[in-house]
């Protein structure tokens, strides 16, 4: 277990050298630049993105990568370069439609980002946090509609 | 444990074959079964932090359908409607049971707000046909002592190995003409006009044998209808010529000089063939394997088509007089101010318009083929007349009546 990460809403103490081998990807870089990702469909425009929304996936009872502590996708967080995919996303996505999107500025020393597109476009990014419970200033800037 | 993809579907094993949304995990996605090759589509519609649960959509699709889909054919939202009973699934992941697990239920319908939006489209160029690979056509030539051809065409907005019937003819059209006027230029008997002999354009006639991705490659082959052996040097000199010629497109400082080397009729059929893929929205490419000589290759991309296209346009074309002894009158109207003449000798017919000298010379003149006049004509030849349009242009400029 290279990592050990407290479950919880708010409590996670590890540093970004407790990633597993190889972890980030190679082709990762420095954090840098505006990002947006899907928050909580109680936030309006304007709002903060609570820490209690920046568990990682390997602390997240719903993911795939829950407390798969070797499985370098549950130490990092989504993020898109553009808002367009994630407005796409809501026409198909009944999930995305049901949630506000919001933005975040990473600047050096927040940690890495490797770009993963998906098979449709080339905007997502996974942002490994350093330290892995480092929770950026992201605000709403589209409610859910 | 994984609960994507769902084990509890019937459709045996399956995996995640590509994703279109991710976000912390993937939320469209979709899985083929390993077994029966079909695919489901995914779609994540709640997520609920209470239960711990997330709900996904799994639309079960046969590989045409899901070529459909992918490729941009039909809507996400259509997909949906045009399942089938049993196609549809809900799986809800359940994160809380222990160990976590997946509850199937099937939809007989789904419910409206988990639909896509009627205009969400996937927009993915999709395969449909075996690739091609230019290094197996040599080989398959000479495997069937036959000269192979492709063409490739990779038309804008093309998601999959499909071209429209109408714009396939018209390529395939201007394709055997310039082949045809080609093979009488390496035969050494270029003509401006008028049927091409029916021993030469029999020798480099085409047959479609095949399909291949991607985009859109039709294969060629030498048809051998009524013959046992192509005649080797003369679709092998023909072919090299399109290539050739294919190749020295890509600029206006190689493709007109190679282009004055050959007649009107090659210039105005090339013409044609560049005007095809423009309008079909394609570059071109060209692979020649000969029986007898090496196989080559010329690619035009879609700007380089449209550039040759402009280059050949964009040249003058050439004028001449031509003075003609004796010949008749066989038709005159005053009101269009056309003619036409026919000389005996030559076997000869113009027809054309009548300059404004000539109109007035005409008055009087006797139509028929009793009285006999000498005539000054301007030929006009267009550099590359495109279909349907005449080579050479006449005009009348000056006739004056023989005596007697």
């Amino acid at each position: 277990m290279p990592a050990q990460v407290i479950t919880g809403c708010t409590v996670l103490a590890v540093s970004i050298g407790g990633l597993p081998a190889h972890c980030p990807p190679s082709g990762h870089v420095e954090a840098e630049g505006t990002f947006y990702r899907f928050s909580a469909s109680s936030l309006a425009v304007g709002d903060r993105v609570p820490v209690g929304q920046w568990g990682l996936p390997v602390n997240n009872r719903m993911s795939e990568a829950f407390e798969q502590w070797n499985d370098c996708d549950g130490y990092a967080h989504s993020v898109f370069a553009s808002l367009e995919p994630l407005v796409s996303a809501r026409k198909v996505l009944h999930w995305a439609k049901k949630r506000s999107i919001c933005k975040l500025e990473l600047v050096p020393g927040m940690g890495r980002v490797h770009e993963s597109p998906s098979d449709v476009g080339p905007e997502h990014y996974d942002w490994y946090p350093d330290p892995l419970d480092r929770v950026p200033t992201a605000v709403v800037v589209e409610a859910r509609p | 444990m994984s609960l994507i993809p769902p084990a509890e579907l019937p459709y045996g094993p399956l995996v995640v074959e590509e994703v279109y949304f991710q976000h912390d995990g993937p939320r469209f996605f979709a899985v083929r079964s390993e077994r029966w090759g079909m695919r489901l589509l995914a779609l994540c519609v709640d997520e609920d932090e209470l239960d711990q649960s997330v709900t996904y959509i799994y639309l079960a699709l046969s590989q045409a359908r899901f070529h459909q889909v992918r490729s941009g054919g039909i809507s996400l939202r259509q997909a949906f409607d045009l399942a089938e009973s049993g196609d549809i699934w809900q799986v809800t992941a359940d994160y809380l049971a222990e160990p976590p697990l997946n509850r199937v239920e099937q939809l007989s319908a789904v419910p409206a707000e988990w639909l896509p939006d009627a205009d969400a489209f996937l927009d993915l160029p999709t395969v449909t046909a075996p690739d091609f690979r230019p290094e197996e056509l040599g080989q398959e030539a000479r495997e069937s002592q036959r000269s192979l051809m492709a063409v490739e065409l990779d038309p804008a907005e093309a998601n999959t190995t499909e071209l429209r019937l109408r714009v396939l003819g018209r390529v395939a059209n201007s394709l055997q003409d310039t082949l045809d006027a080609m093979a009488q230029e390496e035969q050494g008997e270029r003509t401006v006009s008028g049927a091409i002999k029916a021993e030469i354009t029999s020798e480099v006639q085409m047959s479609v044998y095949g399909l291949r991705a991607a985009s859109f490659v039709l294969l060629l082959g030498i048809d051998r209808e009524g013959k046992l052996f192509e005649r080797a040097d003369l679709v092998s000199g023909t072919l090299g010529r399109l290539v050739t010629l294919v190749e020295s497109a890509s600029s206006a400082d190689t493709l007109l000089p190679q282009l004055r080397g050959y007649g009107p009729r090659v210039r105005g059929r090339f013409r044609q063939l560049l005007q095809n893929a423009v309008e079909a929205g394609s570059g071109l490419a060209v692979h020649a394997a000969p029986l007898t000589t090496e196989q080559r290759a010329a690619t035009l991309n879609r700007e380089q088509v449209r550039s040759a296209l402009t280059t050949i346009a964009d040249v003058s074309p050439e004028v001449r007089d031509m003075l003609l002894p004796r010949v008749a009158l066989t038709a005159l109207n005053t009101h269009r101010h056309t003619f036409e003449v026919w000389d005996s000798v030559q076997g000869a017919r113009y027809s054309g318009v009548l300059s404004p000298e000539a109109r007035e010379q005409v008055n009087g003149s006797r139509v028929g083929t009793t009285s006999f006049y000498s005539v000054k004509i301007e030929v006009q030849t267009d550099f590359a007349s495109t279909e349907g349009a005449p080579i050479e242009k006449y005009r009348l400029l000056e006739i004056n009546a023989l005596d007697g």
